[in-house]
């Protein structure tokens, strides 16, 4: 039989556990500090404005990138390298600024069209000045028109337009396979699906953008304010419910007051670590933040559970005995159940992508945190609570 | 084997079928957010300001033609405020008079009189309300038709919001990857007017260039524009390819517009450059006729949302069939022209306030990211459980196999979109699946080491554990309702596979674990050894 803590009996809530308590009060103080001068670097739910997710078929010059964009007036501009480096992935962000009218006919949303026109290289413009198309950027119904007008500009009707649909349909799936961008001319050649009259037509007449768009998000400041008012509705919310369920749980109040602590001890704690590695605050975290608020007091509840239980068997033994005890009795599920959902994360973390790893990060430290604070913070500040103020307060 | 056992065997894996048989195939029954599709999701909102204004506007025309039929004009109307009319300069003599007859003809207003020789004419609020309530109804309406036109598949349009914010309208248009081009066939009001240029007096038409400010054109006049004359602005690219502004004296009023439209196609001018044809309805095509003959020499502007497309003289007369051309048209901006042209105009303005594109490629990447993060978790996972408690652990990885079965079946019953952060929450359902069973199993290894009898171990095991499970179950249900139930976009996705996963998980915890335990227990009744 494969067991870890099978008899665990560590001395855990003595002495040791003043090692803890100071352990604890240093990362709440670490992340207070974190959150205090670095801040939270907030996503565009939050923070509103424009973000434009480009693949390059090269290295992105970012400086060059930067430059185009400032001489384009778009105001505060970030760029900044995501995914691993082979990937040549580029996140440009724009500031909220006043939408200054309707380029397209409607009012915000004009941003995104201006970054991807102020990051054409002149190369690019000529090209679609010599009525060229791109294909990184052409999109499914311009291929196809396009096609249908260049390959038999007489008869671009019936037969004609579905074969260039169909060749369309054939560029464009090879195109999504391969993260959205062809890498050369040559490459555009050897798609299957493609006869030789159109690769010949695409060689001479197309070109290939340097990047091709990858997802393109904006939140205007109307929505950026109802998100930001709407989270902090669903933060109270959560902490109400369980504030509510922790009353209604424990009779005794200092139960309650001690597993309120170290509960809030761990959601803090997350937020601070997301503050510290510059992790995107976003929507998703938020809903990490609200998770670990709900998975961390049910650890503190059994944990809790089994203190009550062996106050009733053994009514004689002293206070700090019975939660040692107690302690060491859950230790092993505590760590178990713990460690499963850890595997899941880490996986989540690993191999779960760009989009996700802020808010796997913050369920990481939040679950980790959790579990040590069940035992080291709520355990540990019921033993001192009943030094404290007398044992007829947590005595059940 | 007894009956009740049975019954529950047979539910079980009853339930096992008709979970697999709701998944599959998952590429049909799952239905993926566009965060995994690729494709544009937007949220607009209508000024619906811009409805009342137009009410406000046409009122102050209707009043002053209803008065001024009578002789009883007054000296000003204009707008006061937003929402209301103020007539000055009224007949004192006739007040009583006026008063009764714009109480008669315009119902929607309570007039009042906040001094001598004034009347002001407030829209009431019910009927301000139902102005903007209608104005967004209308734009659904026309976003529709135009999606429609535009031929996206499986599109979704809807109102969005109650109270102050009713004026939303959510568009999600899988598949489809140009928002610029979208962005501008959706939310451009899309307003044609036919107007006559005024050139300023001793110009020939023929001659008249419009000046690049505006000050120099109302100079032009000599300082002061005429009443029935306004400036609108044409954009222009020179031959070394500046843009420019070009201002325009033209008529307030508008002969025709876009509501006289019957059809409108892409078609090509006299050069084979791209333009849009339009067909008029039969009476408008008189008055086109009536106009083009009477104005024939000077120049007609054709105006866009206030932006001048372009202003060619009128050679010949024209009746129902005309074109537009000179606008500098490519094939794409004359065909959605066209299209929206004939999916008619939007009632007032639309501003954009989210977007969210992502590209098929973004979509498909993520959708693998996703999966072979779950995957890997899930085998890490199986393979612990195993390794950690043996045979008992293989009852675990059943249900935790059911459970993420019965999310998916769940999913695709109810018809909700699985998102990105919904895949992580699945993930975590993956991570908390087997908590319950850890809960049993710890408690059964007590038991036994307390030298219970296998069947008395199971038992104690179940019975012992459960206040716990529904506890840690219950914890962190709270924050997954409130996520599914308030959260919004891809953060509903995560309360929502959280949320199901956890029912799933309690289910099979508490249900099939132990129906498994009892099915090996009838087989082998007198087991001593249990493998945990």
């Amino acid at each position: 039989m494969l067991q870890v803590f099978t008899h665990a009996n560590f001395r855990m809530m003595y002495r040791t556990k003043w090692y803890f308590i100071a352990f604890s009060c240093l990362s709440i103080a670490v992340a207070a500090w974190a959150m205090a001068t670095r801040g939270f670097n907030l996503g565009i739910d939050f923070a509103g404005g424009t973000a434009v997710q480009l693949k390059f078929r090269e290295h992105p010059p970012v400086e060059e990138l930067r430059a185009a964009l400032e001489k384009a007036g778009l105001g505060d501009i970030s760029i900044q390298a995501i995914g691993d480096a082979v990937d040549n992935e580029v996140l440009i962000r724009v500031e909220q600024r006043r939408p200054r009218g309707a380029a397209t006919g409607s009012e915000g949303g004009e941003i995104s069209g201006e970054i991807l026109e102020a990051l054409k290289s002149k190369e690019e413009r000529a090209a679609a000045q010599a009525g060229k198309i791109d294909l990184n950027m052409a999109s499914r119904a311009t291929l196809q028109e396009w096609l249908a007008q260049h390959l038999q500009p007489a008869a671009a009707t019936g037969e004609a337009a579905q074969k260039a649909g169909e060749i369309a349909e054939a560029l464009i799936r090879y195109r999504t396979e391969h993260k959205g961008l062809f890498g050369s001319l040559q490459e555009v050649a050897s798609v299957p699906g493609v006869p030789q009259e159109a690769a010949a037509l695409l060689a001479s007449q197309s070109t290939l953008g340097r990047f091709a768009v990858r997802s393109v998000e904006f939140v205007g400041p109307t929505a950026g304010r109802e998100l930001l008012v709407n989270t902090g509705y669903l933060i109270f919310l959560s902490v109400l419910g369980i504030l509510l369920y922790i009353w209604f749980r424990f009779h005794k109040w200092l139960w309650g007051v001690t597993a309120i602590i170290a509960l809030l001890h761990d959601v803090f704690i997350a937020a601070g670590m997301v503050a510290l590695t510059g992790k995107e605050f976003s929507l998703t975290v938020v809903a990490a933040l609200l998770t670990i608020l709900g998975y961390s007091i049910n650890d503190t509840i059994v944990v809790f559970d089994r203190i009550r239980e062996n106050l009733r068997l053994y009514r004689e033994v002293e206070f700090e005995e019975v939660v040692n005890a107690s302690v060491n009795q859950t230790l092993s599920r505590t760590m178990l159940t713990s460690l499963s959902l850890l595997i899941a994360i880490v996986a989540l973390l690993m191999f779960g992508g760009e989009k996700l790893n802020p808010m796997s990060f913050t369920l990481l430290v939040g679950v980790s945190f959790g579990t040590y604070s069940s035992v080291f913070v709520a355990a540990a500040l019921l033993v001192i609570a009943a030094r404290r103020f007398g044992s007829k307060y947590v005595k059940a | 084997m007894n009956l009740d056992l049975r019954w529950r065997l047979g539910l079980t894996f009853g339930l096992l079928v008709v979970c697999l048989l709701a998944v599959y195939p998952p590429a049909e029954k799952i239905h993926l957010g566009l965060d995994l599709k690729g494709g544009i999701h937007m949220v607009m909102r209508v000024k619906t300001d811009d409805a009342v204004k137009a009410e406000i506007d046409l009122a102050q025309e209707k009043i002053r033609s209803a008065l001024g039929e009578k002789g009883l004009a007054p000296a000003k109307i204009s707008a006061d405020g937003m929402n209301a009319i103020l007539l000055e300069g009224v007949d004192a003599a006739r007040v009583g008079e006026i008063r009764d007859l714009l109480t008669r003809q315009f119902g929607q207003y309570s007039i009042s009189t906040p001094g001598a020789g004034r009347l002001r004419l407030q829209l009431k609020p019910n009927e301000e309300a139902a102005i903007r309530d209608s104005s967004v109804r209308q734009a659904l309406e026309t976003i529709r038709t135009r999606v429609d036109k535009f031929g996206v598949a499986e599109p979704t349009i809807q109102r969005q919001g109650s109270g102050a914010r009713a004026d939303r309208i959510l568009i999600q248009l899988p598949g489809v990857e140009e928002p610029e081009r979208v962005k501008d066939l959706i939310g451009s009001p899309a307003f044609l007017e036919w107007k006559l240029v005024k050139v300023p007096p001793g110009v020939v038409a023929e001659q008249f260039r419009p000046p690049d400010n505006p000050d120099a054109l109302v100079q032009m006049f000599g300082g002061r524009l005429p009443d029935d004359v306004e400036v609108l602005p044409q954009d222009v690219t020179t031959a070394d390819g500046k843009a420019l502004r070009l201002y325009w004296p033209v008529t307030k009023n508008s002969p025709i517009t876009g509501n006289d439209l019957k059809n409108a196609r892409r078609d090509q001018d006299r050069f084979g450059a791209p333009a849009v044809n339009f067909l008029l309805s039969a009476e408008a095509g008189r008055r086109f006729q009536e106009l083009t003959r009477k104005y024939q020499g000077q120049l007609l502007a054709i105006v866009l949302d206030r932006k001048i497309i372009s202003a060619p003289r009128i050679n010949a007369v024209i009746a129902e069939q005309g074109v537009i051309e000179g606008g500098n048209f490519t094939l794409e901006s004359a065909e959605d022209l066209a299209l929206k042209l004939r999916s008619g105009a939007l009632p007032a303005g639309m501003e954009i306030l989210e977007e969210r594109t992502v590209g098929p490629s973004l979509g498909a990447d993520s959708v693998r990211q996703g999966i072979v993060g779950s995957a890997v978790g899930s085998l890490v996972v199986i393979l612990f459980m195993l390794v950690y408690y043996r045979t008992s652990g293989g009852n675990a990885v059943f249900a935790l196999v059911l459970n993420i079965l019965m999310l998916l079946a769940a999913m695709a019953y109810l018809g909700s979109t699985l998102t990105l952060p919904g895949i992580a929450g699945i993930a975590l359902t993956i991570g908390m699946a087997v908590d319950a069973n850890v809960l049993v199993f710890e408690r059964m290894r007590e038991e036994l080491r307390l030298g219970r009898t296998v069947k008395a171990a199971i038992g104690a095991g179940f019975q012992k554990a459960l206040a716990t499970i529904v506890d840690s179950n219950v914890t962190t249900l709270i924050p997954a309702f409130l996520l599914l139930a308030k959260g919004t976009g891809p953060v509903k996705g995560f309360g929502l596979t959280l949320f199901i996963g956890i029912l799933a998980n309690l289910f099979t915890a508490v249900f099939v674990s132990r129906t498994l335990f009892d099915l090996v227990l009838s087989l082998r009744p007198r087991m001593d050894r249990l493998s945990i």
